[in-house]
C-alpha cells in the first residue's frame, strides 16, 4: 500500500516537474512558429538590420534595427544611472548598518520591486516627462533618457539585492583580520569587500539588463514610441512597446501580426542568452 | 545469540573507501561499543546498518545478516523500524513534544487516541522524561534543554518498537549530568533491546557496555568483552590507543 | 590622492546613494498617496465605471475584483508546479547534470521578458486552445510569469531544512512523501504561503502579460473562468494612456498600491511567525 503511494507521488511530482520545464520550450516553440512564416517572407538578417518599421505603408516595410537599439540603449541608460546608487546602497546595507535597520531597507527594497510596472510609468509619464517639457523646454520630455531613467529606478532592487548578499558575505568574512590591522572600515571596503563582490555586481548588471530589456509598460509610456534611431533627448521605440502597442490593431494572420511575434522571438533569443550568461555568473559565485 | 551478523563489509563513497572488510557479531540483548579516533569510519558503520547510508549517497559490499536473513532481504522501511538510530546532535522535530512521539506511529498506522497516549507515557518513561514533561506535552520540543532533547529523539527512536538501538556519540553534546542520566537509562534498555553505541569516550564504553570493537582507519582491530579488551589489549594498537588516551 | 581624501569621496558617495535611494521611495509613495487621497471614496472602491469616455466617472470595482481574481488563479497555477519542482529538485532529483539543466531552465523562464509571455499566451491560450480574452488565459499567463519566482524561493526554503531532522525521520523507517507531508511541508507552510503571496502581488501588479490575454477595456465582474475582466494595471494604463481622466488614474494608481502594500504586509507578518517559531 505505502509502496504504491509512493510511487504515484514521485511520478506525480515528476510529471509535474517535466510539465513545468516543458513551458519553457513550449513558450519558443509557439513563439517562433508565428514568427517562421514572417521569416520566409523577411529574411531574418533583413529583418535586424533594416532601418523601417512601416506596417501600413505598401508594400509594408517591416524591420527593426532601431528598435532593437532602441531597447539596448534604454536599458544602458538605465544601468548607467542605476549602477553607482544600487551598489553604493548596497554598501551601506551589507557593511553600515545594524540588523533592524537592515530589514526595514530590506522591506523597503521589496516594497519598491513589488510597485507594478504601469505605476511607475504613470508617475514617469506626469513627473518626469513634464518636467523635462516644463523645466528644460523640450519639444516633447518622452525620450530615451526618461525611459532610462524610470528603468533605473526599476532596477534598483535587482542591483541591491544581488550586491548585499555577496558583498555582507565577503564582509563577514574578512572584517575581523581587517579591522586587527587597524585600517579604517571604507579603507576595507574598497580594497577588499568590493573587489571581491565584482562578480556579484556583474551578475546584478547583466540581471538588470535582462529586466529593463523585457520592460513593457513603463518604459512604453515615457519613451513616444516612434521607431526611429534612438537619440538620447529624442523619441524612441523598444521591442516590448511595439508589440504591446501595435499587436492590438495588428490584424490577425497579417504579415504585420507576424512581425510582431518575430520582434517577440528577437527579444526573446536575446533575453535567453542574457540568462544563460547569468546562470553562469551566479554559479561562478556560488562555487 | 547474535542478532546481527556481518561478513567482510566494505562501504565507500563512489571511488572512496570508509570500511574495508568488516566482520563482526553483535549479540542480542548486549550493549556493544564501537571506540576509534575520528575519522575511523564508526559513524559510516551504523550508519550502514540502517541502510541510512544509501539516503547519503554511498553503497556497501559484504553481507549484514539481522536475525540470519540479510538485511537487503527486508523492505527499507521494516529494517529501519527494527533498527532504531540516534544521532550525535540532538535532532528533535519542530513540533511538540506529543507529536514528536506520534509521528511515527501514526505512520505505521496506529490512529486510536488511547494506543498512541500510552505509547507516548511508555517511551517519555523509559527515557526518563515523562516526570519532566507529562504536565505539558503540547509544548514545543525545541524548548527542552538539549540533554531533554537528546532523550526525547532517544524516545522517538522507541517508539516503532525497535530491536537494536544504534546511538553515535549521543552525549558528546551533553554535559556530565545528562550523560550519567542516558548512560543508566542505556544499562536499563539492554534487558530489551540490543544496544551498539559509538563513543569516543572511552570511560563511558568502558562503563556501559558488555562488548567492546575497537576501529582504525575503516578497518576493525580488535572486538572482545570489555573488560577483556581494556585490561588485556591483545593488539598493540590497541593498547596504545586505550593508553594513549589515559596517559 | 592620499587615502584619507578618497575614504571621504567614497562615504561621500555611499551617503548620496543611500539618500537618492530614500528619496525616490518616499516621493513615490507621497505622490501616489497625496494626489490619490481625494479621488477615493466608496463609491469608486464600489462602483462601476461611468461616464464618456467610461472610466472618466465612476468606480473600478470590477477591475479590483478581476485583478484579484487574476492572482489568485497565477497563484494556484504556479504554485502546484514550483512547489512539485521545487520537491523534485530537492528530494528526488540525485543527477547533479538534471538538477543544473532545471535550474538552467528555471532561470531562462524567469528571463522571458513579460510582453513575450503575453504573446505566448495570446497564441497558446486564447487563439489555438480557444480559450479567449479570459479570466482563465490571463491567470495562466501570469502564473507562468511568477512560477520562476516561486520555484527558486521554495527550493531555497526546503533546502534550508535541518537535514538532521529529515535524516531522523528516514531513521524512523518513515518514507519519503510521509517525510514530505507531515514533517517539511508543515515546518515550511508559513514560508511557502508568505513566498507565494509576494509572488501573487507581482501577478496583480502586472499589465504586459495580460494586454492580449484577459483584460479589457469595460467588463462587469466575471462570472465565469472564460470572462474577459478588467485589471486594475491595465485600467491604470487605459485612464493616463488615453488621457481619460487624470483625477480616476490617481485614485486607481493608489488602491493598486495599497493592495499590494496589504498583500506585502501579509506575506510579511507570514514570514515572521515562521522566526518566532524557532
Amino acid at each position: 500500500m505505502k509502496n504504491i503511494g509512493e510511487k504515484i507521488f514521485s511520478t506525480v511530482i515528476k510529471l509535474l516537474t517535466l510539465f513545468s520545464l516543458l513551458i519553457l520550450i513550449f513558450i519558443v516553440i509557439f513563439i517562433f512558429k508565428e514568427s517562421f512564416i514572417f521569416f520566409r517572407e523577411v529574411p531574418i538578417l533583413k529583418f535586424i538590420t533594416g532601418r523601417t518599421w512601416n506596417p501600413l505603408g505598401d508594400p509594408n516595410k517591416l524591420s527593426i534595427f532601431p528598435i532593437i537599439l532602441g531597447t539596448i540603449y534604454v536599458s544602458l541608460i538605465g544601468i548607467l544611472i542605476a549602477l553607482p546608487i544600487g551598489v553604493g546602497s548596497a554598501i551601506v546595507l551589507s557593511n553600515y548598518t545594524g540588523e533592524r535597520f537592515k530589514r526595514y531597507v530590506r522591506g523597503i527594497i521589496d516594497i519598491l520591486a513589488g510597485i507594478p510596472s504601469v505605476v511607475y510609468g504613470f508617475i514617469g509619464l506626469l513627473v518626469l516627462v513634464k518636467f523635462f517639457e516644463v523645466r528644460f523646454s523640450f519639444p516633447s520630455g518622452e525620450s530615451v533618457l526618461a525611459g532610462g531613467i524610470l528603468i533605473s529606478i526599476m532596477i534598483l532592487p535587482y542591483i541591491i539585492s544581488t550586491c548585499s548578499e555577496s558583498m555582507e558575505k565577503v564582509y563577514k568574512e574578512y572584517y575581523q583580520y581587517s579591522s586587527a590591522l587597524g585600517v579604517s572600515k571604507s579603507y576595507m571596503i574598497r580594497k577588499i569587500v568590493i573587489p571581491e563582490s565584482r562578480r556579484a555586481i556583474l551578475a546584478g548588471v547583466v540581471l538588470a539588463l535582462g529586466r529593463g530589456m523585457g520592460e513593457t509598460m513603463a518604459v512604453m509610456m515615457v519613451i513616444g514610441n516612434a521607431p526611429i534611431m534612438p537619440k538620447l533627448l529624442k523619441k524612441c521605440q523598444t521591442i516590448p512597446s511595439l508589440i504591446a502597442l501595435e499587436m492590438g490593431m495588428a490584424e490577425v494572420g497579417s504579415l504585420h501580426y507576424h512581425g510582431l511575434f518575430a520582434s517577440g522571438f528577437i527579444l526573446m533569443i536575446i533575453l535567453l542568452l542574457i540568462n544563460i550568461i547569468l546562470y553562469f555568473i551566479r554559479k561562478s559565485i556560488d562555487v | 545469540m547474535d542478532i546481527l551478523k556481518i561478513k567482510d563489509l566494505s562501504v565507500g563513497y563512489g571511488d572512496k573507501k570508509i570500511l574495508k572488510d568488516l566482520s563482526i557479531n553483535i549479540k542480542k540483548n548486549k550493549i556493544t561499543s564501537i571506540i576509534g579516533p575520528s575519522g575511523c569510519g564508526k559513524s559510516t558503520f551504523l550508519t550502514t546498518l540502517n541502510l541510512m547510508i544509501e539516503e547519503n549517497g554511498g553503497n556497501f559490499t559484504g553481507e549484514i545478516l539481522f536475525e540470519d536473513k540479510n538485511i537487503l532481504s527486508y523492505r527499507k522501511d521494516d529494517i529501519r523500524k527494527k533498527i532504531g538510530i540516534v544521532f550525535q546532535k540532538p535532532a528533535p522535530f519542530p513540533f511538540s513534544i506529543y507529536k514528536n512521539l506520534t509521528y511515527a506511529p501514526r505512520y505505521y498506522g496506529i490512529k486510536d487516541k488511547k494506543e498512541l497516549d500510552s505509547i507516548v507515557d511508555k517511551t517519555l518513561k523509559m527515557a526518563g522524561l515523562f516526570h519532566e514533561t507529562h504536565e505539558d506535552l503540547n509544548m514545543s520540543a525545541m524548548k527542552l534543554s538539549g540533554g531533554q532533547q537528546q532523550r526525547l529523539c532517544i524516545a522517538r527512536a522507541l517508539t516503532v518498537d525497535p530491536e537494536i538501538l544504534l546511538l553515535d556519540e549521543p552525549c558528546s553534546a551533553l554535559d556530565i549530568k545528562n550523560t550519567a542520566n542516558i548512560e543508566e537509562m542505556l544499562l536499563n534498555f539492554s534487558k530489551d533491546y540490543t544496544i551498539i553505541i559509538v563513543t569516543h569516550n572511552l570511560s563511558q564504553a568502558k562503563r556501559i557496555s558488555d562488548y567492546t570493537a575497537f576501529m582504525l582507519d575503516g578497518e576493525l582491530v580488535e572486538f572482545g568483552e570489555t573488560k577483556e579488551m581494556f585490561n588485556n589489549p591483545k593488539d598493540k594498537r590497541t593498547k596504545e590507543y586505550i593508553e594513549g588516551i589515559y596517559g | 590622492m592620499s587615502e584619507k581624501i578618497k575614504d571621504s569621496i567614497f562615504k561621500i558617495w555611499l551617503t548620496m546613494s543611500t539618500l537618492v535611494l530614500f528619496i525616490i521611495v518616499v516621493y513615490i509613495f507621497g505622490y501616489i498617496f497625496k494626489n490619490g487621497f481625494d479621488s477615493i471614496n466608496l463609491e469608486f472602491i464600489f462602483g462601476n465605471p461611468k461616464g464618456m469616455p467610461l472610466g472618466s466617472e465612476g468606480g473600478v470595482f470590477p477591475a479590483i475584483i478581476g485583478s484579484l481574481l487574476l492572482m489568485v488563479i497565477a497563484c494556484i497555477f504556479a504554485s502546484i508546479l514550483a512547489i512539485s519542482t521545487a520537491i523534485y529538485t530537492v528530494f528526488y532529483c540525485n543527477v547533479k547534470k538534471i538538477e543544473n539543466i532545471v535550474h538552467l531552465i528555471i532561470q531562462c523562464m524567469a528571463g522571458v521578458p513579460s510582453i513575450v509571455l503575453g504573446l505566448f499566451g495570446y497564441t497558446l491560450l486564447v487563439m489555438y486552445l480557444k480559450l479567449g480574452r479570459s479570466l482563465l488565459s490571463g491567470g495562466i499567463t501570469l502564473g507562468i510569469m511568477i512560477f520562476p519566482y516561486i520555484q527558486v524561493r521554495v527550493e531555497k526554503i526546503l533546502r534550508e531544512v535541518d537535514k538532521s531532522i529529515i535524516e531522523s525521520s528516514y531513521a524512523l523507517g518513515v518514507s519519503k512523501v510521509y517525510t514530505i507531508f507531515k514533517l517539511i511541508l508543515p515546518l515550511c507552510k508559513s514560508d511557502i504561503i508568505s513566498t507565494i503571496t509576494l509572488a501573487g502581488g507581482f501577478a496583480m501588479g502586472a499589465a504586459a502579460p495580460i494586454v492580449l490575454t484577459a483584460a479589457v477595456i469595460f467588463a462587469p465582474v466575471p462570472r465565469s473562468l472564460s470572462s474577459p475582466v478588467m485589471a486594475l494595471p491595465f485600467h491604470l494604463y487605459i485612464l493616463t494612456g488615453e488621457g481619460i481622466s487624470l483625477e480616476k488614474s490617481y485614485g486607481t494608481a493608489l488602491i493598486l498600491i495599497v493592495i499590494l502594500l496589504i498583500i506585502n504586509f501579509i506575506s510579511m507578518l507570514l514570514g515572521m511567525k515562521r522566526k518566532e517559531h524557532n
